[in-house]
């Protein structure tokens, strides 16, 4: 059952990221890139990690995925005149494999010498959940708070560089440039 | 049979160069940064699957940074791109090349 499911799962994952790539329009990349969020949930589930699928259910098929939708309408993309490729289709192609082999050889070589997965029982035996306090809010507690502290600059960083007065025709960024 | 390690692994090495393939091909910036953001899945279903691998939660934690850091990316650089595509009417990368030499 669980075999047949993380086989699924994969399939439609590996599917939709290359949807990502191929979709003309921008929001159908948005879907196809929905689709792979829902999927890598899935597996963070399969892989006893409860708290990490609901994270990515909640961070990257919520928030960032409004985001990304937010932008993609406000800009309202005219259909691309010129390709939507580079010319570099073969070289990238060639580039992406060999990562894809050199990863897939090490861990390849590696994961036959270490063995499988541990058991769920066993996991969830040695370890707590992520938000107990001897963990995220104990030994982790300040690169939590500096998560925190990064994602609120992150937001007023947003706002500054969105919200700034236009100068004339050209915002200053555009004078910047 | 039954679903190993490796099978995880050679998963998220898959979608991370999906996403690199992607980010060197596209034009578009709002598609290159949702291919990094294949490229990211990619490497947390990497970092849980060996947490579960080594049986501790320092993979999960990292993810966990990961996501936040990922969030704060997204809100920066969709920032960024409305900025440009308001001073330069375009959000293809060809258009911008003030940093090249």
């Amino acid at each position: 059952m669980q075999v047949l499911l993380f086989y699924l799962t994969a399939v439609v994952a590996i599917a939709s990221a290359i949807g990502v790539i191929r979709c003309r329009n921008p929001l159908g990349s948005a879907i196809s890139l929905l689709v792979t969020f829902v999927c890598s949930a899935v597996f963070y589930a399969l892989l006893s990690a409860p708290f990490i699928a609901a994270m990515q259910i909640l961070l990257y098929a919520g928030v960032i995925m409004a985001l990304l939708l937010f932008v993609i309408l406000q800009l309202n993309l005219r259909q691309a005149t010129r390709s939507n490729y580079t010319h570099a289709l073969s070289g990238a192609a060639i580039l992406a494999v060999l990562a894809a082999m050199i990863l897939a050889g090490t861990f390849l070589l590696s994961g036959d010498s270490a063995g499988g997965l541990l058991s769920a029982a066993d996991f969830n035996q040695q370890t707590r959940f992520v938000l107990n306090k001897e963990v995220l809010l104990g030994d982790f507690l300040l690169p939590g708070i500096m998560a925190a502290l990064l994602l609120l600059l992150a937001v007023c960083g947003a706002v500054f560089v969105v919200l700034q007065k236009n100068s004339g025709d050209k915002d200053q960024i555009g004078d910047a440039l | 049979m039954s679903i190993g390690l490796t099978h995880y692994l050679l998963l998220g090495a898959v979608l991370f160069s999906i996403g690199t393939y992607g980010v060197l091909v596209r034009k578009n910036v709002i598609v290159i940064f949702m291919c990094i953001e294949v490229m990211l899945n990619g490497v947390n279903l990497t970092f849980i699957a060996l947490s579960r691998h080594v049986g501790n939660l320092d993979g999960h934690l990292f993810v966990f940074f990961v996501m936040i850091v990922a969030a704060a990316e997204a809100a920066v650089g969709l920032a960024v791109m409305v900025a440009l595509f308001r001073s330069r009417d375009s959000i293809v990368v060809d258009d911008f090349n003030l940093l090249k030499w």
